[in-house]
């Protein structure tokens, strides 16, 4: 890796964080998680308690596809939606893990006041 | 002092998603994210990290305070500095998972992009190739 590149990671660390810092695109990777799932299939489990519009979703998709967290591919008339790594799940389960015991410890001092 | 607001998403899904982006977001800032970095080896004052991070004071107590009132890092004064720590360890274990899976992105980046400049340049009869650097 160039010394150009080592010294823009914060930035394009910023990048990829940013990308997963929204309510649709962070419901979409976790929707992803559980496996691949066509640009249909995604619509119709956001759908069932927000209204999202396709191209909206579309191009929520592509902001997760530019920032390399998604990767898309065609099949037939389908284009299927997959994490483009498999370290994102991990990524997701360690956030979940270090939010949930902020959130306790914000609980814990409410309790005590 | 407080950053300013950042533009309100659309309420395009539940709110627990609202929660968990927020987590993202709070990343999703270059200073903040060397702030993180320059915290791993310990607590340091405010005036260390505004040194480090090459920034106005008012810029990295932005920074700090966001990331501090979102329970990301804690702060402790002593005579006239105030200390900043990272609360949560595990944060530079997600620092440096995002940091891999990044990695590997550019590395294939730069792989396809030697591919296209061998496509470019040896336009020519060897189709064997020398062992490419691994970016």
């Amino acid at each position: 890796m160039n010394r150009r590149v080592t010294r823009d990671l914060p930035r394009l660390n910023a990048e990829f964080f940013k990308a997963l810092g929204h309510p649709l695109r962070m419901r979409l990777l976790e929707l992803l998680n559980d496996g691949a799932r066509s640009v249909t299939e995604l619509l119709d489990h956001v759908d069932v308690d927000v209204d999202v519009e396709q191209p909206y979703l579309s191009q929520q998709l592509g902001v997760l596809r530019r920032a390399g967290l998604v990767v898309a591919r065609r099949e037939g008339s389908h284009v299927i939606y997959t994490l483009s790594d498999e370290r994102i799940t991990e990524l997701l389960a360690l956030s979940r893990r270090i939010q949930l015991d902020m959130i306790t410890a914000i609980h814990d001092e409410l309790h005590a006041s | 002092m407080t950053p300013p607001p950042a533009r309100e998403p659309r309420a395009d899904a539940p709110p627990i998603y609202r929660i968990k982006a927020d987590f993202f977001r709070l990343l999703g800032h270059p200073a903040r994210v060397r702030i993180l970095e320059l915290l791993r080896d310990g607590e340091r004052t405010v005036g260390d990290l505004q040194a480090a991070l090459n920034l106005d004071s008012s810029g990295t107590s932005q920074h700090l305070t966001a990331m501090r009132r979102q329970g990301l890092l804690e702060s402790r004064r002593a005579g006239t500095s105030v200390y900043y720590r990272v609360k949560d360890p595990r944060i530079f274990q997600l620092l440096e998972i995002a940091k891999q899976i990044l990695t590997s992105q550019l590395q294939e980046a730069s792989a396809l992009l030697g591919d296209l400049s061998e496509l470019t340049f040896d336009s020519g009869s060897a189709p064997d190739r020398g062992p490419r650097s691994a970016a």
